[in-house]
């Protein structure tokens, strides 16, 4: 009761006109709600222990779960286009491999002389054809370029 | 029923609901009230509320006597609607201001209120305060709870406490001043 005076008498020396207010509420609450609401509680821990405790990766999971699935996702995506690029190079690698026992067996089995003979059409030794037309396509560039910038005349003088 | 008879009896596994019963029918109006002033939304007040009651159902078996279980339940209570606005100002990233003006509107708006003009215009000065010290005035004018007692609950000195009571009442005596 001392300490009701006490705050009463400490309000109305700090705010007058507050001091005079009601300290009422205008606010409600539903009907029969603080009736209802320690079965509303006894319901929920009722529940709450029903259903087994949440292990840390349960709590975990809804908070991070996009992430680790954006994670996933890049892994597989990159994984994926790895072993896409390096795949090209294991079937070239296999078709070596396998194709090496047939060019075994035929340097073993087969005499040279009857290759020779079974295949007349096949030049001693094959040059490559892209070489040489890349050769010749830089020596036309070549030649074009000397022919456009250096003057006949010059070129007379310096021959 | 004391406070110390439902600790005993919460603690003792089968009177322990029954305690704990005890114990919602004896705090559950100071709390939702309390709640319900800073949140000012019935269904705000009653979710957390309820939270408020699951979190002293996981810890009353250790609640240790230092101090009253009443303080312990407000101090419980303050900051669940302390971290329920903080997490309102970070959702939709609002400045503190902002959530005051929203509390405001819901005085004209919201369901359950009904009250005379003064009553509602004396509400809406009290949220014009800053958060701290909103509490602070809230729980010296209306539950009329020592300093000293004010000091546990909000881990505040009480020199600091009175400053700030003192500032606050100053504030809303103003703005009561001034529109009338």
């Amino acid at each position: 009761m001392d300490q009701n005076n006490h705050i009463n008498n400490e309000l109305d020396d700090l705010a007058p006109n507050l001091s005079k207010f009601k300290k009422d509420m205008p606010y409600t609450v539903p009907d029969a709600y603080f009736d209802t609401f320690p079965m509303k509680i006894r319901e929920r821990i009722a529940h709450m222990e029903a259903v087994p405790e949440s292990r840390w990766y349960a709590l975990w999971l809804p908070k991070y779960s996009y992430v680790a699935a954006s994670i996933c996702f890049l892994i597989i995506t990159i994984g994926f286009l790895f072993l896409k690029n390096s795949g090209s190079h294991n079937i070239t690698g296999t078709l070596v491999v396998k194709s090496a026992p047939n060019a075994d067996y035929v340097i073993e089995h087969i005499d040279e002389e009857l290759l020779i003979e079974t295949s007349p059409s096949l030049p001693a030794k094959t040059p490559s054809k892209n070489k040489i037309n890349l050769n010749s396509s830089k020596k036309t560039y070549a030649e074009e370029y000397l022919v456009e910038t250096i003057d006949e005349s010059t070129l007379t003088e310096e021959l | 029923m004391s406070d110390e008879e439902i600790i005993q009896q919460f603690r003792n596994q089968d009177t322990q609901s029954y305690a704990f019963n005890m114990l919602v029918r004896k705090y559950q109006q100071k709390l939702y009230w309390l709640l319900r002033r800073m949140v000012v939304d019935h269904d705000d007040a009653d979710d957390l509320l309820q939270n408020v009651w699951i979190k002293v159902w996981q810890n009353l078996a250790n609640f240790k006597a230092e101090s009253q279980l009443y303080t312990w339940l407000y101090r419980i209570s303050v900051n669940e609607a302390l971290s329920h606005l903080d997490k309102k100002k970070k959702r939709f990233f609002l400045p503190l201001g902002d959530v005051e003006a929203e509390l405001s509107n819901k005085i004209d708006t919201g369901n359950q209120i009904s009250g005379n003009d003064l009553l509602l215009r004396l509400q809406k000065a009290i949220l014009t305060l800053p958060e701290k010290q909103r509490i602070v005035f809230q729980l010296r004018y209306y539950e009329e709870m020592p300093y000293e007692e004010m000091s546990k609950v909000l881990d505040t000195s009480v020199g600091a406490l009175k400053a700030s009571y003192h500032h606050a009442a100053k504030k809303i005596e103003v703005l009561i001043t001034r529109l009338d």
